[in-house]
């Protein structure tokens, strides 16, 4: 690459370039297309949490003057739909297993028309026993919500049986043996998470047209275009050929849009009105009928010698995945996940998702990281204070370090700043933080994000085109929800390239013109779709320096390519623009220049042989310090100060690793003290902005964040993920800084005032016995 | 339902419109004259995607009816470019990263227009209070403050 420590891109602080468009109006979300002759959807959903469907009468609804399409079950194909296991349809056929799942839709001239009609809807239940606990769905006479479930397909080997969607078990060393060790000391604790929803910011929306021919286009708020298509295609029963899926701008995703939900029936009522369908939901439809973080019951045993060292983890976790779920393999990462970034020789976890009758599980921002986090850093605080020692040291000991296995089994840690965020975290401590106000307390929790990339099958590809002006044009098929992908694709082909990266246009996330993409998420978006536009854009470079060099007449070695133009090293004066390269191009016999990643992809495995997917070549690690002050009378807990050290290997560009570090500490304020969707017989109640309650700009700490750069071997210049790692451990670090104020232990999030001051009565009595 | 006719000025243009009484200025915006920068996100008042300036103040358009604009100055996210450029809030918003999926930058944009014009030397708490009525969920608003401070030290806002 560019030898030359001057970066045309990467690392510096740039703004996004569709920021642009944001700021003026002008970005295209997907509920702002507007097609000659639209139609507004609406959804009729199900009241019951588990009911069988005998009839549906919808005679009255499409007799109504505007009405154009009223579906049903009966218009969906037998093919089931999910991200991950396929276990619904678009629109319920025969049984309905919570409250708000898509029953019938319909199309008509405006919203007020749609909403009489969805009115006129006879649909006649026949309710059935419902589960809400995973405690009642296991019991043996429990009634089942999938009978068929054996048979479901499912993206990764699952253990299904009953209402128990998956059971995962981790087994390392021997548990039994080390617990019975003496000297050593024993916590067992049970902590509970909620159902946190991803809220973002845009609900979802999805405008659907067919051509006479059948073909269908979607434009749709959903992060993975190419998985969302297949939904689309077996929904319809047409090859995916004959679906083209557009994500325009996203209104933030955070897990929640990374599967197809309302685009089918977008699709189904297009297809049945003739004409194009705009679908968007509504606040409560979010908040009631979609994904949202699975709730978790975690005991948690752990045991430790008094030097420190921990010897052994013994826990089970149980999580409510509700009716339908959109988790992956429910429980396979997050078995291993709560070991965390430490090194424990003996480990027993056992994970099982069930299913009951509420709302869907999904994924939400670092799936199953917050559960577990909150679980093994608050264990670990306790185990620190019943032996005598710091946190920040007992961590410290047991820290996973480079050549460790990771507890996963996937891989050798390596390139792991760990040690170094620790380092800096403990500096900022001894630096800033005085003497502790009154009921003030300080807590510390350390995060983990374990990627673990297989370039050999990464899944995704691109093409770099060169312009006659010298522009470049990426095509790539990543989305961007907000967390500046595109202006990642961007910078690093520009980078590549030596060409301004205002010259540089994304063209992405269309199923039809670009390239395949398996969907962003998972804070390996940089890694994958970064490294096969570099890989691209290599490719194109190479086209331009050949191309140079025969024209120049020297050789490739000699020649520099910068801000758009290609010199000679020894002769400046002479030189090309990348313009006049790609215009002698189209005359020469290997015409236009135009990279792709393929070729340069394989001959990078066969030259370093990174295929390799037993090494953990991108770890992220972050060591969080809350300062929290609580009030004893109410269990008022406020966050006074929030500090983050983040190791992000290489900061492709400081602004978006910035912003993605403190939105995601934000995000993890508001599930450590506030979120938490509550329910009823199935019935979510607080579905709304005003029940549920978000972190607003007064709710803001004094934040600082910090950046560890200990670069990847094989990721875009050294990048490791960013995304996922700063929201995981806040909730940990909240109940800690707690314990640290008060001495009381809190185990349930979100951290509420009741819950707080429940804990203060059953531990420290006194505190409140004390007031007058 | 019958229609109603408006006069206002609508992003400085002088707008004459036929509007049902149901509806409200969101729907005006959004739906009927495709003005989409104005975002839509609950309906209830509680997000703030869809906030616009009406006479001078930040208001939640879901919470407005179309007709109680008749005879009012409307500005929204489209009209608040001028010939010389952008204003130093939408600059300061790109500059600063305020925006991730931007979905709620119009709002806030629009919300702190009116704010800064009201108050040119605010502190970060007093710009936390003119916002709280704004969610975002990516940025975790610290960039956001950013840029207002900027923009009120632009002092052009």
């Amino acid at each position: 690459m560019t030898a030359t420590t001057e970066r045309q891109a990467i690392g510096k602080p740039l703004p996004k370039p569709d920021a642009w468009l944001k700021a003026t109006g002008t970005a295209v979300y997907a509920g702002d297309v507007r097609l000659p002759g639209m139609l507004e959807g609406k959804i009729l959903r199900s009241p019951h949490p588990h009911a069988r469907i005998v009839s549906i009468d919808a005679s009255a609804a499409a007799a109504m003057p505007g009405v154009y399409a009223v579906a049903t079950g009966d218009d969906v194909g037998a093919t089931r739909i999910g991200r991950f296991i396929r276990d619904r349809h678009a629109l319920a056929r025969e049984r309905v297993r919570y409250v708000g799942e898509p029953v019938a839709a319909v199309a008509a001239i405006d919203e007020e028309t749609a909403e009489r009609a969805l009115q006129l809807i006879n649909v006649a239940y026949d309710p059935l026993p419902a589960v809400f606990e995973p405690e009642e769905a296991i019991a043996p006479d429990a009634p089942i919500l999938h009978p068929d479930l054996p048979s479901y397909q499912d993206s990764a080997r699952s253990t299904r049986e009953g209402n128990v969607r998956n059971r995962v078990r981790h087994d390392v060393g021997d548990v039994d043996v080390a617990f019975a060790e003496p000297d050593v000391v024993v916590h067992e604790t049970t902590y509970r998470t909620p159902r946190q929803s991803q809220a973002f910011t845009e609900p979802h929306a999805a405008v659907a047209q067919i051509d006479g021919t059948g073909k269908v286009t979607v434009w749709a708020s959903i992060k993975a275009p190419f998985r969302g298509r297949v939904s689309i295609a077996d929904t319809l029963g047409v090859p995916v050929s004959h679906v083209r899926l557009i994500a325009p701008a996203i209104g933030g995703d955070f897990g929640g849009k990374g599967a197809a939900f309302i685009e089918p029936i977008a699709a189904v009522l297009a297809r049945k009105a003739r004409r194009p369908v705009r679908l968007t939901l509504s606040r409560v439809e979010e908040f009631s009928a979609m994904t949202s973080r699975p709730s978790a019951v975690i005991r948690l045993r752990m045991a430790v010698r008094h030097d420190g060292t921990l010897v052994a983890m013994d826990a089970s976790m149980v999580y409510n995945v509700g009716a339908v779920d959109d988790t992956q393999a429910g429980t396979a990462n997050s078995a291993v996940s709560l070991v965390g970034a430490y090194h424990i020789p003996n480990v027993r976890v056992e994970a099982t998702s069930v299913y009951t009758n509420c709302s869907p599980a999904g994924h939400v921002r670092a799936p199953s990281g917050p559960q577990t986090s909150f679980a093994t850093e608050s264990h670990l605080d306790r185990l620190a204070r019943m032996i005598g020692m710091d946190p920040l040291e007992l961590r410290e000991r047991n820290a996973l370090r480079n050549g460790d296995v990771v507890p996963s089994g996937h891989g050798i840690l390596q390139n792991s700043g760990l040690d170094e965020c620790l380092k800096r975290a403990r500096a900022w401590m001894a630096r800033e933080l005085g003497s502790k106000r009154p009921h003030q307390g300080i807590g510390t929790a350390v995060s983990f994000w374990a990627l673990h990339p297989n370039p050999a099958a990464v899944d995704s590809a691109a093409t770099v085109k060169v312009d006659v002006d010298g522009s470049v044009a990426v095509l790539t098929g990543v989305a961007d929800q907000g967390g500046g992908q595109w202006s990642m694709v961007g910078q690093v082909a520009s980078e590549v390239l030596g060409v301004p990266v205002e010259q540089v246009s994304v063209i992405a996330a269309d199923t039809e013109a670009t390239p395949y993409e398996q969907g962003t998420g998972g804070s390996n978006t940089t890694y994958r779709v970064g490294n096969v536009v570099r890989q691209a854009a290599e490719e194109a470079r190479r086209q331009v320096l050949r191309l140079a060099a025969e024209q120049l007449k020297v050789d490739e070695e000699e020649l520099d390519l910068r801000d758009g133009n290609v010199r000679v090293r020894s002769d400046p004066s002479r030189q090309l623009s990348v313009a006049q390269v790609a215009q002698g191009a189209l005359a020469s016999p290997a015409g236009a220049i135009i990279g792709t990643s393929g070729e340069a992809r394989e001959r990078e495995i066969r030259e370093h042989g990174h295929e390799r997917a037993d090494i953990v070549d991108a770890p992220s690690f972050a060591c969080h310090v809350a300062v929290a002050s609580v009030d004893p009378e109410t269990g008022v807990t406020s966050v006074d100060r929030y500090y983050t050290v983040q190791d992000v290997g290489r900061a492709l560009n400081l602004l978006n690793c910035t912003g993605q570090i403190e939105g995601g500490v934000i995000f993890g304020l508001g599930y450590a003290l506030t979120e938490e969707i509550q329910s009823d017989n199935g019935i979510n109640l607080n579905a709304n902005l005003w029940e549920y309650l978000l972190p607003t700009a007064p709710h803001v700490p004094e934040l600082t964040v910090e950046l560890v750069e200990i670069p990847s071997t094989f990721g875009p210049f050294g990048a490791k993920g960013v995304g996922e790692t700063p929201c995981i451990p806040v909730a940990a670090a909240v109940a800690n800084a707690i314990d640290d104020a008060l001495g009381v232990r809190a185990t349930q999030v979100p951290l509420t005032p009741e819950r707080v001051l429940a804990a203060i009565r059953e531990q420290r009595p006194e505190l409140l016995e004390n007031r007058a | 339902m019958t229609k109603m006719p408006i006069s206002l000025t609508l992003n400085e243009h002088a707008t004459t419109l036929e509007v049902e009484p149901y509806w409200t200025l969101q729907r005006l915006l959004r739906d009927e004259i495709d003005l989409t920068g104005t975002k839509e996100g609950c309906r209830t008042g509680n997000c703030g995607v869809c906030t616009v300036i009406v006479d001078g103040a930040a208001v939640k358009s879901c919470l407005m009816l179309a007709p109680q604009i008749d005879g009012t100055n409307v500005v929204t996210i489209e009209g608040l470019a001028r010939d010389n450029g952008l204003d130093p809030l939408q600059r300061a918003f790109v500059e600063y990263g305020a925006i991730q999926c931007g979905y709620c930058s119009p709002g806030f944009i629009m919300a702190a227009k009116a704010f800064l014009d009201e108050n040119r030397h605010p502190t970060r708490d007093d710009i936390a209070s003119a916002l709280e009525g704004n969610l975002c969920r990516c940025t975790g608003y610290v960039k956001i403050f950013e840029a207002v401070e900027a923009a009120a030290q632009a002092g052009g806002a």
